[in-house]
């Protein structure tokens, strides 16, 4: 609120990491740049719970539901003949529509029929586990939609790279489609924070029965954010069907919850920066752990989770900014700050 | 006729077991323990390798699988669950990361799964069909099990000061409760429950890490409607989905069967404020009133 | 029976929570631009009502008007939209949040965007917080919290301001700046209908008192015969505290 710093070491950081994106397939050859771009598609999977959790206040397990369900809804479409791409598209727009859909009618059967808030955390795990073992078991032949084989535990591959107008985004164009994407919603989700709506959410989150006597209808609000949380994710689903070209139930699961989890855990739900960022971080050491064959990963990243909720509930993405800040006040000669830029700062941080 | 009574039994048995600890740990503390379903392990993990493997009496492998897993819950609660208290918000997510840790622990033991126990008693017929009489001896548990912790809730200072923190949680101490020993025989109650629970299991299931998951959504989905009395909630709310699970799982699979359960369950959460205990206490209140 | 001076008319209202009856067949009217009084022993079902005027609890029997309009069974967030706001008895203010957010929050459904800026800082000013600078929530005084929620509660721009306890847990300055903040809102056209138990408070600033006993209306008048009403001295005190 107020006029704000343009040179805040988080604008410094973000404005780093996506330079140095748009540069990173120059650099590369396409192997890298291909796996790069999952890192991109997990950012989108993790904006859906942002919006959730992170603004609404709303712990949803389900998003993996809505991620797995967007890739297969996805799949079928598309695989039905891989060669149109008006099926294609047709695709895209069922996967966001149907996840919209659900999460909607669940939103509205949990708000309005006011089942207590605790309750959603287990009923969209509960959800999740049951349609990642429904998608397992789908393996014999008379588990079709429109004529496409669930496959079961095997789940769809060989499913068709998004194309439009005949144009297929593949490697570096789907690259920088998914980094256009993730980028897309960043700015957006950076803009709610200090907007109407971001408020309006962060309301909910912090006391919805209180916010509900400054006129805001909490149903209706957490309903359609919990519906976009779910579209979001599934979105995120198509761009990982496309990338990698398959679907398995375990994409339906609960591990790709955890990962969300723990990084808006760790960055903490008030800096969407700090989740991006941790976003790639998170991802990148996951991997790097998984390919050093370290069986203990599951084990220390389940510890790691439950020392933040502890010891660290607001996550440590905000402190890394403000000890930024303080770095870069620092650094740059006192005589340059002007007086009012001095008066704003005490209106815009909390003592 | 007597395969659906069967049929409905097993699933009674099945969901009261994995759901009473839960639901214990639940409506006197107020928080949600994703691990249980890793005490559950625990107790199954005790089993498999001091039956299974080291051919102790099966008897004494539940006994002994109570007592370990009672002092693993002590552990939890000490290490984690005592900070939640007061925060019970956030136990979802925080025992979520111990189930998540718990879960690598146990494959790393187990592998591709703990020696196997067999299931002892051997068959029954009754009828034309052979039953395992052990699936009978687990219904039976799962039924004398109500009854004791009816007794326990209703005659023992314990119980008498569980149902007064159930009722009134923020006064409870005022009232000459000591909460902080009470909240450890509770978590030792329900830890036990998940250990009797996963051992009494284990000769029917597989082993692994991943055990635990099999009982959640049966837990979690009867913690949710069964309401803030853990035992009368617990025991409807086990019924009723029993029914449910029994008669879809016969006709379309066990998986319609599982996927009914939880759609049941969200209707009725949100028809029956309270759940189950909400309609029970209501009903007890109206006819006191008579 | 609604009459133009009436802002707020509770009629015959009951609040059964299963076979307890909070509150039983409650009436009571507000006239436009009184300070009204809602008072009475702890459990009489003061809080109650005030739920019920909001819409947290919808009454079992009764109609509440405000302004001439049946707001009974309206849903709280369209209730609040029509010209009362309220102030909780526990500061119901966001406390990981900072004083200026706190502001924003309630006062985005009343003022435009282009606007908030301004009335976050007029409202700051109407209740005379302008130095605590702005702090997070949480690390201000339960007294500053109180002032910080009246704000918020001005950002509806009521004509009707409910108060649960305005006067709990602070000290005797904090408790004249209160009053004082209230009676300058009431000079301004403002209807305030406050509950409290700190008499000090009432008598400096209540026109009319209800008092209310076991769910029940018990009385009504202006403060002096309430005061001198020697049954209402009873029900606080018991019977036999007149025997001395």
């Amino acid at each position: 609120m107020g006029n704000r710093r343009v040179f805040t070491s988080e604008n410094i950081l973000a404005a780093i990491f996506w330079l140095a994106c748009c540069t990173y397939p120059f650099l590369h050859n396409t192997y890298f740049v291909n796996n790069f771009t999952y890192y991109f598609i997990m950012i989108i999977f993790m904006m859906s719970l942002y919006v959730l959790w992170g603004f609404t206040g709303i712990f949803s397990f389900g998003q993996a539901a809505f991620f797995g369900a967007g890739a297969y809804i996805y799949g079928i479409v598309s695989k039905i003949n891989p060669d149109n791409s008006a099926l294609n598209i047709l695709g895209i727009l069922m996967a966001v529509l149907i996840c919209f859909s659900a999460a909607a009618i669940l939103g509205m059967f949990i708000y309005y029929g006011h089942i207590s808030a605790n309750f959603i955390g287990i009923i969209t795990f509960c959800l999740s586990l049951v349609l990642q073992t429904f998608m397992t078991q789908t393996s014999g032949p008379e588990w079709q939609v429109l004529g496409v084989p669930l496959g079961g535990y095997n789940g769809l591959n060989a499913i068709p790279s998004i194309s439009i107008m005949g144009f297929s985004f593949e490697k570096n164009s789907m690259y920088f489609l998914c980094m256009a994407l993730a980028f897309v919603f960043y700015l957006i989700f950076r803009k709610m924070q200090h907007s109407r709506i971001g408020y309006m959410l962060f309301g909910i989150r912090e006391n919805a029965e209180r916010s509900e006597l400054f006129g805001y209808n909490t149903a209706w609000i957490s309903t359609l954010v919990f519906a976009a949380g779910g579209a979001i994710a599934g979105f995120a689903g198509v761009l990982y069907a496309s990338w990698g070209s398959y679907v398995v139930p375990s994409t339906l699961g609960t591990s790709i919850s955890f990962i969300g989890v723990i990084i808006i855990a760790l960055a903490g739900r008030y800096s969407i920066t700090g989740a991006t960022l941790f976003t790639f971080i998170y991802v990148w050491f996951t991997r790097f752990l998984a390919s050093q064959g370290s069986a203990y990963s599951q084990i220390v990243q389940g510890i790691l989770l439950v020392l933040i909720m502890l010891f660290i509930p607001r996550g440590i993405g905000e402190t890394v900014f403000s000890l930024g800040d303080i770095l870069i006040d620092k650094l740059i000669p006192k005589k340059k700050v002007k007086k009012d830029q001095v008066q704003k700062e005490v209106t815009r941080y909390a003592d | 006729m007597l395969q659906m009574i069967y049929n409905f039994l097993e699933s009674f048995a099945y969901i009261s077991l994995a759901a009473l600890g839960m639901s214990i740990i639940y409506g006197i503390t107020g928080i949600t323990n994703m691990a249980q379903g890793e005490l559950m392990l625990i107790g199954a993990m005790v089993v498999s390798y001091m039956c299974g493997m080291a051919r102790v009496p099966f008897i004494v492998g539940i006994i002994a699988a109570m007592a370990i897993t009672a002092i693993a819950g002590i552990i939890l609660d000490r290490l984690v669950l005592t900070r939640l208290y007061s925060r019970s918000e956030d136990s979802l997510v925080c025992t979520y990361g111990v189930s998540i840790a718990l879960m690598q622990v146990g494959t790393i033991i187990t592998g591709t799964g703990a020696p196997a126990t067999k299931s002892p008693f051997g068959t029954v017929l009754i009828g034309s069909r052979s039953y395992s009489a052990y699936k009978f001896i687990i219904i039976a548990v799962a039924l004398i099990l109500f009854g004791v912790l009816y007794m326990v809730f209703n005659k023992s200072r314990f119980g008498l000061h569980a149902r007064a923190t159930m009722e009134r949680r923020e006064i409870a101490a005022s009232l000459g409760i000591n909460v902080n020993k009470m909240n450890i025989l509770v978590i030792v109650l329900a830890s036990a429950l998940g250990g009797l629970a996963g051992a009494l299991y284990a000769p029917t299931m597989s082993v692994t890490g991943t055990y635990g998951s099999n009982f959640l959504t049966h837990a979690f989905v009867a913690m949710i409607i069964g309401g803030a009395n853990p035992l009368v909630g617990t025991f409807i709310a086990a019924l009723v989905l029993a029914v449910v699970e029994s008669v879809l799982s016969l006709y379309f699979g066990a998986f319609i069967g599982r996927i009914g359960m939880l759609l049941v369950a969200i209707l009725i959460i949100r028809m029956i404020p309270g759940g189950f205990s909400g309609m029970v206490e209501r009903a007890m209140v109206k006819s006191r009133k008579r | 029976m609604q009459t133009d001076n009436m802002i707020l008319s509770i009629q015959k209202v009951t609040k059964n929570f299963g076979a307890i009856s909070a509150v039983s067949d409650f009436s009571m009217d507000v006239k436009k631009g009184e300070i009204h009084c809602l008072i009475g022993p702890n459990g009489a079902g003061k809080t109650t009502v005030f739920k019920m005027i909001t819409g947290v609890y919808p009454p079992t029997y009764g109609k509440i008007y405000l302004k001439d309009r049946d707001i009974t069974n309206l849903s709280t967030s369209k209730k609040m939209k029509m010209g009362m706001s309220i102030k909780m008895q526990v500061p119901g203010v966001y406390s990981e949040l900072t004083l200026r957010e706190n502001i924003r929050i309630a006062a985005q459904n009343f003022t435009e965007e282009k606007m908030i800026e301004e009335e976050i800082e007029r409202l700051i000013d109407e209740v005379g917080i302008r130095d605590l600078g702005n702090p997070k929530v949480k690390n201000m005084s339960h007294g500053q919290q109180q002032w910080l929620e009246i704000a918020m509660a001005l950002a509806a721009k009521p004509e009707l301001l409910l108060l649960d306890e305005p006067a709990a847990g602070l000290g005797p300055d904090e408790t004249d700046f209160t009053a004082n903040l209230v009676l300058d809102l009431n000079a301004k056209g403002m209807t305030i209908l406050f509950i409290e138990h700190d008499m000090n408070f009432v008598k400096k600033i209540a026109q009319n008192v209800t008092v209310m006993n076991n769910g029940k209306f018990f009385a009504e008048g202006d403060l002096d015969s309430i005061l001198n009403n020697e049954g209402v001295a009873e029900i606080y005190l018991g019977k036999e505290a007149k025997v001395c």
